[in-house]
């Protein structure tokens, strides 16, 4: 399931975004430097290909056994066993970018978010940690079924979690944490399950016919383990940069929402908030709409009452703005396209 | 029509538009980068805003007009989009205490509001995805990418994804429509082992194709670099199109609706 711009804030989904964005730019400095030297030149059509092959598997719903409902492979995992995690990662990235363009998946600024549920969790920690070091070329069937299926099942359950980190976090939704987690985990764990049986099906089909030593090299291991430890350490720090930085100006969602509750049934009775929460309040105040909504502060000088009425003229003021600002933008381009069809040649190119 | 079938003729659809159009003349790193704006100003608003959303709905309705996109084809790309957020935001009615009193003195949870907002942020950021590669292009949206310094190696990816995502699609059309028309199935959902059978054939059809690829890239003295294509150039239009659309985004950060409103009816905020 795809974390959405509709959920997220600019604070987690651009946190996210450098993220997963360092990870990506560290896998492709990797897989380049291998491929320039020549060493793996037929990567790049392969890299291709898989990722059209995962995307039209993607496609595909399958019926998950024993519920009436259905899923979809994910993919990273199995592309982490066939590739490699970085080359994995790079071709995921690819996928999840042309599924937020083509499909409007997640959107734009959740794409990081979505690349690190999707792509990160599979192909850096489920992989090198779980999935590679408990597969050796003599393993057996039912061993690559039984780790693929449960490895399978972490990846999926795992990214299901951080969507409800970052869900939480964003606080644009009022949906308390474990409730959240009792919705999407259950359905996660299933999927998993069909991810998993999938990804040991075609694996095990190519190692029968590709043979398992070619995927599973002493090369695959120590590059794996390696890039997780430099992403890990990338990942540590940008949370601790940029999200201890937002943190200091603004409470975290499941705690905003709280203090917004608590506040509208006790206005009165808060204890002063720090300085920098104050002034960003106070500039929330003069600039939204309903500022008695968003901070939970009633108009009436009762503080018994539940409510906070808005001011018809407020409100008239609001509609009549937007109303406005639309009509404009939406003239001036209809402006610039009738000006385009009267023009004999069109603009140049660039 | 199977979501492999629907897939496959949509994508086709996305390149029809993008080379008409206004939004064709302009650098596809205007356009990604007046998108990104538009998305963090429309996340950046508070939690239960709806007015301040709605101006930021003008930056997908401009690309609408400008690349002559017919709006039934956004609405039906756009529905299969809510549920997620929807999902999440009907259940803010009832968890949330607050309440709101409207003007005719009826009182509703601010929870509403919460609701209204996700929906109208849902719409808002589909629109812009659908309509920035409408409007663009796949192939103008990875050199736009380039221009702006994301690792040519994953550049190359894309394209060899939109290239080769029709060869393999394709195949695999053809197998699951073999499929579809002796199962008598007409829930389009395939049994877990019939799906793995499929993939597991389809997997090594696309190894050897990736094989096939790989001698045909040598053979036409492929090198580890694959070509950028035309150099993209920065004109004044594109610093006027960003500047106004970011100037935009920032404005509505600070709820353009009520100072215009503001100012027409001479309302105090």
């Amino acid at each position: 399931m795809h974390m959405s711009d509709a959920l997220i804030s600019p604070e987690v989904g651009l946190s996210m975004l450098a993220i997963a964005g360092g990870a990506l730019a560290l896998s492709c400095r990797s897989c380049s430097r291998e491929i320039r030297s020549g060493e793996n030149l037929s990567q790049i059509p392969l890299m291709g290909v898989l990722g059209a092959f995962v995307f039209a598997a993607q496609m595909i719903n399958f019926t998950i056994p024993g519920t009436g409902s259905s899923g979809h492979i994910a993919g990273a995992l199995l592309l982490a066993v066939l590739l490699g995690p970085a080359a994995g990662f790079i071709v995921i990235a690819s996928v999840l970018l042309v599924q937020a363009l083509l499909f409007a998946d997640g959107g734009l600024l959740a794409y990081g978010a979505n690349l690190f549920n999707m792509g990160f969790i599979p192909c850096f920690l489920v992989y090198p940690f779980l999935w590679r070091p408990l597969i050796s070329p003599n393993s057996s069937r039912q061993r690559i079924v039984t780790v693929s299926l449960v490895t399978g099942i972490i990846a999926m359950t795992a990214g299901a979690f951080t969507i409800t980190v970052q869900t939480v976090l964003s606080g644009i939704t009022t949906l308390p944490f474990f409730k959240f987690l009792m919705v999407i985990v259950p359905i996660h764990i299933l999927i998993g399950v069909g991810e998993g049986l999938i990804t040991a099906s075609v694996v095990l089909f190519t190692f029968s016919s590709e043979g398992a030593e070619l995927f599973l090299g002493p090369k695959s291991k120590r590059t794996g383990s390696r890039r997780t430890v430099v992403a890990f350490a990338i990942a540590a720090a940008v949370l601790a940069g940029m999200l201890s930085w937002f943190a200091s100006s603004n409470p975290d969602g499941l705690e905003w929402s709280v203090a917004r509750v608590e506040s509208t049934e006790e206005a009165g009775q808060q204890p002063a908030a720090d300085l920098l929460h104050q002034k960003s309040a106070e500039l929330q105040q003069s600039t939204s709409l309903l500022p008695d909504y968003q901070l939970g502060t009633p108009k009436s000088t009762d503080s018994t009452a539940a409510g906070s009425a808005i001011s018809w003229r407020t409100s008239a003021a609001g509609l009549i703005g937007s109303a406005l600002t639309l009509t404009l933008v939406l003239l001036l381009a209809m402006v610039l396209k009738m000006r385009q069809k009267r023009s004999a040649v069109p603009l140049a190119r660039g | 029509m199977s979501r492999l079938s629907s897939t496959i003729d949509g994508w086709r659809s996305f390149d029809s538009f993008a080379a008409e159009g206004l939004i064709s003349g302009l650098d596809p790193r205007t356009i990604i980068l007046s998108a990104l704006c538009t998305v963090i100003a429309m996340t950046g608003a508070g939690k239960g805003e709806v007015m301040v959303l709605l101006p930021l709905a003008a930056f997908p309705l401009t690309l609408l007009v400008l690349a002559d996109i017919p709006p039934m084809w956004l609405v039906k790309r756009i529905l299969p989009v809510l549920p997620f957020a929807l999902m999440i935001g009907l259940l803010n009615p009832w968890l949330e205490q607050g309440t709101v009193t409207l003007p005719g003195g009826a009182e509703i949870s601010t929870g509403w509001f919460t609701l209204a907002s996700i929906t109208l942020r849902a719409l808002i950021s589909a629109a812009t995805a659908l309509l920035l590669i409408a409007s663009v292009g796949l192939l103008n949206i990875s050199r736009g990418l380039a221009g702006l310094r994301v690792p040519a190696l994953f550049i190359t990816q894309l394209q060899m994804l939109f290239r080769y995502f029709f060869v393999i699609g394709e195949e695999f059309q053809r197998m699951e429509r073999a499929w579809r028309l002796r199962s008598g199935s007409r829930r389009g959902r395939m049994p877990l082992k019939l799906a793995a059978q499929l993939l597991q054939n389809l997997f090594l059809r696309s190894l050897a194709r990736a094989g096939r690829i790989h001698n045909a890239m040598l053979a036409r003295g492929f090198s580890g670099e694959v070509p950028a294509g035309a150099p993209l150039h920065w004109r004044l239009r594109d610093t006027v199109w960003l500047a106004g659309w970011a100037g935009f985004a920032l404005l509505c950060h600070s709820n353009l609706p009520m100072l215009l409103g503001t100012l027409l009816t001479g309302q105090p905020q």
